[in-house]
């Protein structure tokens, strides 16, 4: 870092300049707030970091090295066998907001699973918990007056037992040690098979502390009494997240038993927000529950038309506009599917319209 | 092809549908008195493209259908009719179909988790629906008499407990199948305090349907 007393110095893109007094972790912060201000939690690559200062990605990536070199062991290039499935990788970064409104940078070493050679013959499709699943959760939380706890698996897919092929990883670029790769010993983020094996691993898991599927809702788990008595807990599962609801004795049960077994990140007890799902899941203490998508539907904009092409009204829409109005109408339709009917009826609308719109279909 | 238009139209929905916001509440009846529990359909369908645009509404209604029965909203759907149809009432009888399906689907769920048997109730606001499976009347598009006959069904093998006629302006689902419709406000009432329309109780009564089932 310099220490440059000329107010008038340039300084370039990844250097950052330090006040006396001022501590990195606030410069951190400062950093990552900027961005996430501008750029929100959108994905980047290390050359797409947009002037945010190299220390910031270089700790986010360090930190996730040291968590991926528990499920890799280090082979020098010449002892890698010559028909050995060599897959390459990159690293992926991005601001996470914790559940304490936080900002965080988050790396993601990714293998680029699709140049796996056995891809065609894993299984790969995996299941998620339907909203229809979260809201008889949320309902019967409500009617019997139960405590909800969401949690989240720390690294999912790299807890999920050893890998049962031989794959190995040319480092990315970030990484200093260019002579050597990294030969799997567990699943990991980008293999094709990854989240069907953490699904399977998570479900046999949830079986043997008692859990059964509900077959007309999937990833609806339920705890119910051995003689078939009624249910007292209740929990969905959306890939790595959990939310759980039952007596708060029976949460924190089943929550120590999941401990236990997986690395869990942070715990939280209702009465509480929660965000679930893109959800944000308010639990008064009344056991009334509000769940609302309010900031996302607040986050989208419509795409910018200046006065002379508002109106244009019949011209064809280029690319860009094109590509526009489609995002949005998908997000609109997401938010329709999870949160409100009001959204699943006007993406329906809108997306049957296309191009037969004229101009006076809706008015404002 | 996409137009200029388009985009204009996408605007002025994003408006409306930020005023609308997207919040579901559930709560619990204020007494502490044993209540009933039955899974409550509403579906409705219009005209607003060739195919005829369907929608219904599902949920869980805790107590009668009185003025202070809890209502939580657990589902719901909009979309365009699978097939062209020749009348609105035969795109009802799809919308209806729909909603029994979903409805069927919780009912099951909810008897797994609770040992206890769930009634299902279906309220359309289409006469010739309700007519079709109350009378001898059958419906005039022959094309959806399979539909008919798929519900009728489900009545006889008493999956479905009771369909109820209510009229169009108190229907909950009417906002998933029109713009502008007037029971916006009602359908948000709904989904922030789980509350039945104001005279939801009374039109049934005073509505001359017999109860199915």
């Amino acid at each position: 870092m310099n220490y440059n007393t000329d107010d008038s110095a340039q300084l370039s893109v990844n250097k950052v300049q330090l006040l006396p007094g001022v501590e990195l972790s606030s410069t951190e912060k400062e950093a990552l707030q900027s961005y996430y201000d501008q750029f929100n939690s959108k994905e980047f690559l290390l050359h797409q970091a947009q002037g945010l200062p190299q220390f910031v990605t270089q700790n986010a990536y360090s930190i996730e090295e040291i968590n991926f070199k528990k499920i890799f062991k280090e082979v020098h290039f010449s002892d890698i066998p010559a028909d050995a499935n060599i897959i390459s990788s990159h690293v992926l970064y991005k601001v996470k907001v914790n559940d304490d409104n936080s900002l965080m940078m988050k790396a993601r070493i990714g293998p680029h699973g699709n140049k796996d050679r056995d891809k065609h013959n894993l299984k790969t499709d995996f299941a998620l918990c339907p909203p229809i699943g979260i809201r008889v959760l949320l309902s019967m939380a409500n009617m019997f007056k139960w405590t909800l706890a969401k949690s989240d698996v720390k690294s999912a897919f790299l807890q999920t037992g050893t890998a049962e092929r031989d794959i190995y990883v040319v480092p990315p670029r970030e990484s200093r040690k260019k002579s050597f790769y990294w030969h799997l010993l567990t699943a990991a983020y980008g293999l094709v098979n990854a989240s069907a094996k953490w699904q399977d691993h998570s479900d046999s898991f949830f079986y043997e502390i008692g859990f059964q599927q509900l077959p007309y809702i999937p990833h609806l788990f339920y705890m119910s009494n051995i003689c078939s008595g009624p249910v007292f807990v209740l929990a969905t599962k959306v890939v790595d997240d959990i939310l759980i609801a039952g007596d708060m004795s029976h949460v924190k049960a089943i929550v120590e038993k999941i401990d236990a077994r997986f690395k869990l990140g942070t715990v939280v007890y209702g009465p509480g927000r929660f965000i679930y799902f893109g959800l944000t899941i308010v639990q008064h203490v009344d056991y009334s529950i509000v769940v609302n998508a309010d900031d996302k539907l607040e986050a989208l904009e419509s795409y910018p038309l200046d006065r002379f092409r508002r109106r244009q009204i019949e011209e064809p829409l280029n690319e860009i506009e094109l590509s526009a109005i489609r995002s949005l109408n998908g997000s609109i339709g997401w938010i329709g599917i999870v949160a409100s009917p009001f959204c699943s009826f006007y993406s329906s609308l809108l997306q049957q319209k296309g191009g037969k719109c004229i101009r006076h279909h809706f008015s404002g | 092809m996409e137009s200029v238009s388009d985009i204009i139209s996408q605007v002025n929905c994003l408006k409306v549908l930020k005023k609308l916001g997207t919040s579901i509440r559930y709560t619990r009846p204020s007494d502490s008195k044993r209540h009933t529990l039955s899974i409550v359909v509403f579906s409705d369908a219009s005209r607003s493209n060739e195919c005829g645009q369907i929608g219904f509404v599902a949920g869980l209604l805790i107590g009668d259908f009185e003025k202070d029965s809890i209502y939580h909203v657990l589902h719901w759907s909009s979309n365009k009719s699978r097939c062209p149809v020749k009348s609105i009432g035969a795109a009802e009888i799809l919308a209806a179909g729909n909603a029994v399906d979903e409805a069927k689907m919780l009912a099951a769920a909810y008897t797994a988790l609770l040992h206890v048997k769930i009634d299902v109730v279906v309220c359309v606001d289409c006469k010739d629906l309700y007519d079709s499976l109350s009378t001898c009347h059958r419906s005039a598009d022959k094309s959806i008499r399979a539909d008919v006959a798929v519900i009728m069904y489900e009545f006889e093998t008493h999956n479905i407990n009771r369909m109820i006629w209510i009229p169009g302006k108190i229907n909950p689902a009417d906002p998933l199948t029109k713009r502008d419709s007037p029971m916006n406000k009602a359908l948000q009432l709904m989904l922030y305090n789980g509350l039945l329309c104001e005279n939801f109780d009374q039109a049934c009564v005073r509505s001359s349907n017999k109860v199915l089932g």
